[in-house]
């Protein structure tokens, strides 16, 4: 038999018939050359299979709508800066008008009511962008 | 391997997307190139699937990887850039943070890339499909259109080259 050649690559990915792999393993037995060659290959094979995988970045999913991209509608910190500056200031100014037995909001409760303003307002409310629509064309 | 009428888009797009980023990222040897080509493969793909008739669907599939890729090569050989050079320090590409052994891997797998560009394109596209992307010689034959006989010996040839580059 002449040299192994390409059935040596095709013998190690399993994709030679059993007439072939049986001439391959009878001429391997008597010929040092082929297998040189055998294991360089087997290296080379071994060496290309052991290629990290990479992940798909996560910009071509949210390009093409395969994942939403939950994004604030507007970031505006400092707009809750402000607010919570300013919730501070109100509970303040009533504590400082009236007597400590008869302040009538608590700082969790004025805080609450101006959070609530603040949302019904439109401030930071989370959107899902990017959701495909149909799928097809 | 998918025969038969594939599922929708976005299932062949979450199944077969990180074969198809990663064959275009070892064809293509850079992330920016690899991330275009793959985004170009996918909105194809939709396209396609309208027209996709039931049969091996990795053949179908593969040969529009494959186009996609050589209509890139064509484009950009009427607009001549400047290839980039494999950056060594993109380690961001793997999904977490790697330890000290995937690092020395990243760095053997960066020769074996610089290798692999090196290839004459038919055997670096034969050895991609069956060494990274997995692929039977079937599979390749149909998506390259030609005797299995041919792709044997790309493969062959091509890994001979590789152990050649590597040595």
């Amino acid at each position: 038999m002449t040299h192994v050649g390409e059935l040596a690559s095709a013998y190690l990915d399993g994709e030679t018939t059993t007439k072939e792999a049986t001439r391959l393993v009878s001429h391997l037995a008597d010929c040092g050359a082929c297998q040189r060659e055998m294991a360089d290959l087997h290296a080379a094979r071994s060496v290309l299979r052991s290629l990290p995988v990479l992940e798909v970045p996560e910009s071509i999913r949210v390009d093409l709508g395969l994942v939403p991209d939950v994004v604030p509608l507007r970031r505006r910190p400092a707009a809750w800066v402000g607010a919570a500056a300013a919730a501070v200031m109100i509970f303040v100014a009533v504590a400082t008008a009236a007597a400590p037995d008869s302040v009538g909001l608590t700082l969790v409760e004025v805080s609450a009511q101006y959070e609530q303003q603040t949302l019904v307002g439109g401030g930071v409310s989370p959107v899902v962008g990017l959701v495909r629509d149909g799928g097809g064309e | 391997m998918t025969d038969g009428a594939p599922l929708s888009w976005e299932e062949v797009a979450r199944t077969h997307g990180r074969k198809i980023y990663n064959f275009a990222y070892r064809l293509t040897g850079n992330p920016d190139d690899a991330k275009d080509l793959a985004q170009d493969v996918l909105l194809r793909v939709e396209r396609g699937l309208a027209n996709y008739t039931p049969g091996s669907f990795e053949g179908w599939l593969w040969r529009i990887t494959r186009n996609a890729f050589l209509d890139d090569v064509r484009r950009k050989k009427r607009r001549p850039t400047t290839s980039l050079p494999i950056d060594l320090d993109r380690t961001d590409l793997i999904s977490t943070p790697p330890p000290d052994e995937v690092l020395a891997s990243i760095r053997l797998g960066d020769d074996v890339q610089k290798a692999l560009l090196g290839l004459p394109y038919d055997f670096r596209e034969a050895v991609v499909l069956c060494d990274v992307v997995g692929l039977s010689y079937d599979e390749i034959a149909s998506a390259i259109a030609a005797p299995v006989g041919t792709v044997r010996s790309r493969i062959h040839r091509g890994r001979k080259m590789m152990r050649e580059a590597l040595t």
